[in-house]
C-alpha cells in the first residue's frame, strides 16, 4: 500500500523498473502506524479529528478550529533490522510520529503497534517496562543530564531498572567502547564537545541492550564533518548490531545515505516510501522531486538502473550489417563465445571503415571500452561516459549484461527538472 | 416641611444619600461570618495554628533562647560552612558574635528573630516547594495558583494582617501567618518556574528509558531546578525578614520589637544598637541562603564523598579530594599557562623568621603584661589598692586584656600565613600571604605599643609593666621585620599592569581615614556617667537638709524623697566626665591614632604611585598603609573591648574610639585597593628555556664525551 503512490509513477524511460530487493534481508516488520491522527489543542477527538479524518488539509483544520494537525492518516511499518529514515521538513510532524512509538506522544485515533502489542494503550508500569526494554532514544540536543557524568548518564536506563550500581556502570562501559568514549566516564557532559555528547547520547540509548533505537535528528545539530562522521560510525555499529532503527531527519543526503527505507512526511501525512533510489528515480510528487533536485543524484543512482539490455552485433555480420544493427544507439558490442564483450561498434567507426573501403566488422571495432558493473553508481561511471563511447556492464562472471549509453547518464542526471515541470511545481502553488 | 421631608427620605440618584439607602453590609456579613467561625470552628482555627506554635515553642522558645551564646554561635558557623564556605562561616560567627557583645537583650532578641526567620522559612518550604512542583507539572494548578500569588503581593500586609489578628488573636502565630503570605509568593513562582524550564528532551529522554513520573521528579526536574529553587528559599528569607517589623507590631518579639520600642521612646541608643543587629543578621541570612553552586561548600564534599563511597576511586580524579589530580596537570602546563612561581630559599629564610615572630606575639599573651595594678582597669575603678602585690597576665581584664587578645590574634594569622605559604596550599585565600602577614606584623607591633602607650591612671596606684607586653613589642618586631624581608623577597606582581599615572583614590580615602582621626582625637574616648557616685558636698549638704526637714515633720517625707532623687539626677548629669582623646586624663590613644594616620597618608601616597611608578614600591607602600590602619583599628578594638570588660556599667568608652575605628579602617581599604590586584607571579615553561638548564647541558656533555672503551 505504501507504494502506491511510487506505482502511480511512469518511468521516464525503459530500463528496470523495480530497485534491488534489498529488503529481503530484513526479518519481519515489527512497528506499525496504523491510520495515526494526531491533534494538538484543547478538544483534540472533536471537530478537528472529523475535518483531518475527511482529508481537510492541514493548514485548513488549524483555520477552521484553531486546532494543529500533528499527524494525518500515518502508516508506516518498520522491518526488523532495518533502518528507516523518516525525513520532513519542520512541522512536517516527523518528530511527533517518532514519539508515538514510545509514548511519549499520545496518538489521537489510530494504533501503534511495537511486536504485536498495541503501545498506545499501555499504561503506567507496563508502558516504563516497555520502554526500559524494547527502546533506547537519542535526542536532536542530546538531552544529557547535566548533573550526571557520562557513566552516570549512559547507565540512567540500567538505572531506573534497578540494575546493581557496579552492573550498570559496566554495561555503560561497554557501550561508551562502542563509541570510543570509555576515557570519558567520569567527565561531565558540558566538558564534551557537540559531536562526543551525542556518541553519549548513542551509548546511552546501546547500554540497555534495546531492540529498538529511535533517533530523532540525532545527527542534526552537529556541524557537517562530525554529522558525517557520526554517521559512519553509527553505520559500523548497526553492522555489529543489527537493531531496529527508526530514523528522523530533514536531511535528504543523509536520509539517503544511511536509510535502507525512506519515508518522506508532508503537513504531517506521509508523502511516499521507498529505497533511497525509488526516492530518487520515481518522485511520488513534485514535493518530493523538489527535495531530490538537490541531492547528487550519482551517488545514489547504479548503473542498472538506467543500462539498457546489449542486444550485441553478431560476430559474424560485415560492416554494413552491424552499422544497421547498432541504429541510432551510440555503438553495440560483439560477444566473444563466452559472451563478454569483444569489441565495440559504433557508428562513426563503421562509416570511417567502410570509407576506407572496408566491409569486414573487424576493421571497425574498437577494443578501449570502458567496463563497469550494475551495481557502480552513476559517479564511477562519468569520466568514461565523457569519451561518448557506449560502456559495457558486466556481471561478477564477466558476461555483458547491459549497454550503457553515455547520453543517457545526461539525461537521467537532468531529468529531475524537467520532472519539476511536469508536476507544475505544486509546491509553489 | 412634609415636602422637605420627602425629598429626604427619597433622594436624587445623584445625591451622595443615595448609596446610604441602597447600603450593603458587607462589613455585617463579614463580621458575622467572623463571630461565627470564632466560636464555632475553633478545633480548625487551633489545628491550623498548632504547627505554628509547635515550631515556635519547639524551635525559640525550648532550643535557639535556651542554648549558651557560644553554642548558637557555633551551629551557625557549622551550617554557613556546611552550605557555603569557610569565608561566609567566619564572616557570620564574627557577626553574630558582634551582635552578642552589643549586650544581652540584643543577643536574646537576635536569636528570637533567627528563630521566627526560621519557623517562617520552614513553614514556607514546606508549604512553597511542593506546590511550585504541582504548579510547574500541571498547568491547571498553575492556573489556578497564578492569580491567588497574584493577590497575595498586591494586597497589602496590612489588609491581611487583621483576619490572622482577628482568628488567632496578637502574637507571634499571627505574626508568622502574615510573615508566611508575604514570603511565600516568590518561593512558588520560582520553583514553578525552574520545573518549567528544565529542556523539555532532558524530561522527555527520562520518559524514554522508563522512569517513572516520580523518578522524573527526583532525577531530572527537581535535580535542575535546584538553583531557581535556593533563589527561592533566599527570596523568601529576605522578604521574611522585612516583615519583622510588621512581626513586631503584633507582638513577636525579635529585633523589630526592640526597634519599634525605640521609635516610641525615641531611643537613640536602642535605635542604633538594635539596627545595626538588624543589619548584621540580615547580612549573615542572606550570605548562608544564597547557594552559588560553586561546589567547594563541605556539604556537596561531603555528598560526593558519600556517593563515591562504593566505588572511591572515582574521587582520585576530582581535584576536592586529591590535590594531586591537580598537580599533575601542573607539572605539564599547557603552553601559556603558566605555573606559580615556587619558594626560594631567601624567602623560606623570611618566612621563618616572621613565624617565629608570631610565635613570640602568641607566647607574650601567657606572660605578664600589669604588676601591682591593672592598667585599663584603673581607669574604672575607684580605688585599685586591693590589686597590690598581684600580677595579671595578658589574658586578665587587669592585664593585656583586649590589646594581648589581638596581639595574638595577629600573630596566629602571622602563623598561618607563612605555615599557609610555606605548604604550597592554594586554598588560603588572599591574605594568607606576605602582604597579609606583614600587615598582621605591623598591627600586631602597634596593638602592643598602644598599651604601652596608654598612660596609668592616678586610680592605679603603684602601677608597674609587666614582661609580657615588652616580648609582645619584641615579637611584633620581629615578625614585621620577617614579613618585610618576605615581602621584599616574594615574587608578587599585579595582576593586571596598574595605571601609569598618580592614582587618587588611595590617597582620598586615606585622607578621609586623616580627617576621621582629627575628630576621634577631639571627640570622647571616655565618657564616665557614674554620676550618683560623685555628690559632692554642697549637694550633700541639700540632700541631709532635706532629709531633717521631712524627719521634723516640716515636708512631706514622699516630698522630699522626690526632691533628693531630682537632686541625684542633676548631679549625674552634671558630673557626667567626658575625656577626649588627646587629654593626658585618657588614653592619649586618639592622639596616636592620629600620628599613625598622618603615616598611614604618607604610605598610601606611596602606594598611589606619588613616590615613583613603581609596581613593588606601591605594593609595599599598600601593605604599610594597611598595617597602620590594622594597629589605628587594634587601638579602638583594644580600648573598647578593655573598657567593656573591665567597667562599670555607668563607665563607657566614647564615640571617639568608634570613629577612631572607622579611621583605620580607611587606612587598610586606601592600601588594599591596590594591593589586592597583586598575586603571585607565575612561571611559564617558555620563559626558563632561555638559560640553559644545567641538568640538560651536563647529559648533553656526557653524551658527547665519547666512551674510553
Amino acid at each position: 500500500m505504501e507504494h502506491a503512490a511510487a506505482a502511480e509513477f511512469r518511468p521516464f524511460f525503459g530500463g528496470v523498473s523495480e530497485g534491488v530487493e534489498c529488503m529481503a534481508d530484513f526479518g519481519e516488520e515489527i512497528i506499525h502506524l496504523r491510520n495515526v491522527y494526531k491533534i494538538f489543542g484543547d478538544q483534540p477527538r472533536g471537530r478537528a479529528l472529523e475535518l483531518a479524518k475527511a482529508g481537510v488539509n492541514k493548514n485548513e483544520v488549524q483555520a477552521r478550529t484553531n486546532h494543529v494537525v500533528g499527524l494525518t492518516d500515518v502508516n508506516f511499518s518498520v522491518r526488523e533490522g532495518e533502518i528507516f529514515v523518516v525525513m520532513g521538513l519542520s512541522g512536517s510532524g516527523k518528530s511527533t510520529a517518532i514519539r508515538t512509538v514510545n509514548k511519549l506522544h499520545d496518538v489521537t485515533d489510530g494504533e501503534v503497534i511495537v511486536e504485536g502489542e498495541d503501545v498506545q494503550k499501555m499504561t503506567g508500569a507496563t508502558l516504563q517496562a516497555f520502554r526500559r526494554q524494547k527502546m533506547g532514544m537519542v535526542f536532536q540536543h542530546f538531552a544529557l543530564f547535566p548533573h550526571r557524568s557520562v557513566v552516570e548518564n549512559v547507565s540512567y536506563g540500567l538505572e531506573v531498572q534497578g540494575v546493581a550500581r557496579s552492573e550498570r556502570f559496566d554495561a555503560a562501559i561497554r557501550a561508551l567502547g562502542l563509541v570510543g568514549l570509555e576515557s570519558y566516564a567520569n567527565s561531565y557532559p558540558d566538558e564534551l564537545s557537540g559531536g562526543m555528547q551525542q556518541r553519549v547520547g548513542l551509548a546511552r540509548a546501546l547500554a540497555s541492550d534495546p531492540d529498538i533505537l529511535l533517533m530523532d535528528e540525532a545527527f542534526s545539530a552537529l556541524d557537517p564533518l562530525i554529522r558525517r562522521q557520526m554517521q559512519d560510525e553509527m553505520m559500523a555499529i548497526q553492522n555489529d548490531l543489527k537493531k531496529t532503527i527508526l530514523f528522523i531527519t530533514h536531511d535528504l543526503n543523509e536520509a539517503l545515505r544511511i536509510g535502507d527505507r525512506v519515508c518522506i512526511m508532508k503537513d504531517g501525512a506521509v508523502v511516499q516510501i521507498g529505497t533511497p533510489e525509488e526516492i530518487l528515480t520515481k518522485p511520488a510528487t513534485g514535493y518530493v522531486a523538489e527535495f531530490v533536485q538537490d541531492v547528487d543524484q550519482g551517488r545514489v543512482i547504479q548503473v542498472h538502473e538506467i543500462m539498457v539490455t546489449p542486444d550485441p552485433v553478431s560476430q559474424t555480420a560485415t560492416l554494413s550489417e552491424g552499422l544497421q544493427h547498432v541504429g541510432d544507439r551510440a555503438g553495440a558490442f560483439v560477444l566473444d563465445a563466452a559472451g563478454a564483450p569483444a569489441g565495440v561498434l559504433t557508428t562513426g567507426d563503421a562509416i570511417r571503415a567502410s570509407g576506407m573501403g572496408s566491409n569486414r566488422l573487424e576493421d571497425g571495432l574498437r577494443t578501449d571500452f570502458a567496463v563497469c558493473k550494475p551495481t557502480d553508481t552513476l559517479n564511477e561511471v562519468y569520466a568514461a561516459a565523457g569519451r561518448g563511447i557506449p560502456i559495457a556492464v558486466v556481471d561478477d562472471d564477466g558476461r555483458l549484461v547491459g549497454n550503457l549509453d553515455p547520453r543517457h547518464i545526461m539525461e537521467e542526471m537532468g531529468r529531475v527538472e524537467s520532472l519539476i515541470d511536469d508536476f507544475e511545481r505544486e509546491v509553489f502553488m | 416641611m412634609s415636602t422637605h421631608l420627602l425629598a429626604q427620605d427619597n433622594p436624587g440618584i445623584a445625591d451622595n444619600d443615595v448609596l446610604d439607602s441602597f447600603e450593603i453590609p458587607f462589613g455585617t456579613w463579614i463580621e458575622q461570618a467572623v463571630n461565627w467561625t470564632t466560636l464555632n470552628l475553633t478545633w480548625l482555627l487551633d489545628a491550623i495554628a498548632w504547627p505554628f506554635e509547635f515550631l515556635l515553642s519547639n524551635l525559640v522558645d525550648n532550643f535557639l533562647l535556651q542554648i549558651p551564646w557560644v553554642v548558637l554561635v557555633g551551629l551557625m558557623f557549622a551550617i554557613a560552612w556546611l552550605v557555603r564556605n569557610l569565608t561566609v562561616a567566619t564572616a557570620t560567627a564574627i557577626g553574630l558574635t558582634v551582635c552578642g557583645l552589643l549586650g544581652e537583650q540584643y543577643w536574646e532578641e537576635t536569636a528570637r528573630t533567627i528563630g521566627l526567620i526560621l519557623v517562617a522559612v520552614i513553614v514556607c518550604v514546606i508549604i512553597g516547594i511542593p506546590v511550585g512542583i504541582l504548579a510547574g507539572r500541571i498547568d491547571s494548578v498553575w492556573q489556578v495558583v497564578r492569580p491567588t500569588l497574584d493577590a497575595m503581593q498586591v494586597i497589602h500586609a496590612f489588609v491581611y494582617l487583621l483576619p490572622f489578628v482577628y482568628f488567632w488573636g496578637v502574637g507571634r502565630v499571627a505574626a508568622t501567618m502574615a510573615t508566611m503570605v508575604f514570603a511565600l509568593p516568590p518561593l512558588i513562582r520560582l520553583t514553578n518556574l525552574g520545573i518549567r524550564q528544565v529542556p523539555e528532551d532532558v524530561v522527555e529522554a527520562a520518559r524514554a528509558y522508563g522512569a517513572p513520573e516520580r523518578r522524573v521528579l527526583t532525577d531530572v526536574q527537581l535535580p535542575l531546578a535546584r538553583p531557581a529553587i535556593m533563589t527561592g528559599v533566599n527570596q523568601t528569607l529576605l522578604l521574611a525578614f522585612s516583615m519583622l517589623g510588621i512581626a513586631a507590631i503584633l507582638g513577636a518579639g525579635g529585633l523589630g520589637s526592640l526597634l519599634f520600642r525605640a521609635l516610641g521612646q525615641q531611643d537613640v541608643s536602642l535605635a542604633a544598637a538594635s539596627g545595626l543587629a538588624f543589619f548584621i543578621l540580615a547580612v549573615i541570612l542572606d550570605r548562608i541562603s544564597q547557594t552559588d553552586g560553586s561546589g567547594s561548600n563541605l556539604l556537596s564534599r561531603i555528598t560526593t564523598a558519600w556517593r563515591a563511597r562504593s566505588n572511591p576511586e572515582v574521587l582520585l580524579d576530582n581535584p576536592d579530594f586529591n590535590p594531586e589530580a591537580e598537580r599533575v596537570e601542573e607539572e605539564q602546563p599547557a603552553f601559556g599557562e603558566g605555573r606559580i612561581a615556587e619558594l626560594s630559599s631567601n624567602e623560606r629564610t623570611a618566612i621563618t623568621v616572621a613565624i617565629a615572630g608570631g610565635v613570640v606575639m602568641v607566647v607574650s599573651v601567657f606572660l605578664t603584661w600589669a604588676n601591682d595594678a591593672g592598667l585599663m582597669t584603673g581607669y574604672s575603678r575607684r580605688d585599685d589598692a586591693d590589686l597590690a602585690g598581684q600580677s595579671f597576665s595578658g589574658l586578665a581584664a587587669e592585664g593585656g586584656s583586649w590589646f594581648a587578645y589581638m596581639v595574638a590574634l595577629l600573630g596566629l594569622m602571622v602563623i598561618a600565613a607563612g605555615a599557609t605559604v610555606w605548604s604550597g596550599w592554594q586554598g588560603g585565600g588572599r591574605w594568607l600571604a606576605p602582604d597579609g602577614a606583614l600587615f598582621a606584623g605591623i598591627g600586631g607591633l602597634i596593638a602592643a605599643l598602644g598599651y604601652l602607650l596608654i598612660p596609668t591612671n592616678a586610680a592605679a596606684s603603684g602601677y608597674s609593666d609587666g614582661i609580657g607586653v615588652y616580648v609582645a613589642i619584641v615579637g611584633g618586631l620581629v615578625a614585621t621585620v620577617g614579613a618585610l624581608l618576605w615581602v621584599l623577597r616574594a615574587p608578587y606582581s599585579p595582576r593586571r599592569p596598574l595605571k601609569p599615572k598618580v592614582v587618587t583614590g588611595p590617597i582620598v580615602i586615606a585622607g578621609v581615614g586623616v580627617a576621621l582621626a582629627l575628630i576621634s582625637m577631639f571627640s570622647s574616648w571616655i565618657l564616665d556617667e557614674r554620676g550618683d557616685t560623685i555628690i559632692t558636698p554642697e549637694l550633700q549638704a541639700e540632700i541631709d537638709e532635706l532629709r531633717a526637714q521631712a524627719d521634723a515633720g516640716e515636708i512631706e517625707p514622699a516630698v522630699a524623697a522626690s526632691e533628693i532623687q531630682i537632686i541625684r539626677a542633676r548631679a549625674q548629669a552634671a558630673d557626667s566626665i567626658v575625656i577626649d582623646g588627646a587629654s593626658s586624663d585618657g588614653p592619649q590613644l586618639g592622639l596616636w591614632s592620629l600620628v599613625l594616620a598622618v603615616g598611614g597618608l604618607a604610605a598610601a601616597a606611596v602606594c598611589a604611585g606619588a613616590a615613583g611608578l613603581d609596581d613593588r614600591r606601591q605594593w609595599l607602600g599598600g601593605i604599610v598603609a594597611m598595617g597602620l590602619g590594622v594597629g589605628v583599628t587594634m587601638f579602638s578594638i583594644g580600648w573598647v573591648g578593655s573598657l567593656a570588660r573591665a567597667g562599670d556599667p555607668n563607665y563607657f568608652s566614647g564615640v571617639g574610639a568608634m570613629i577612631g575605628g572607622v579611621a583605620g579602617v580607611m587606612l587598610y581599604v586606601a592600601g588594599s585597593s591596590i594591593v589586592a590586584g597583586f598575586e603571585r607571579s607565575k612561571v611559564y615553561r617558555d620563559l626558563p628555556a632561555l638559560e640553559p638548564d644545567p641538568a640538560e647541558t651536563t647529559a648533553a656533555t656526557s653524551v658527547a664525551v665519547p666512551d674510553p672503551v
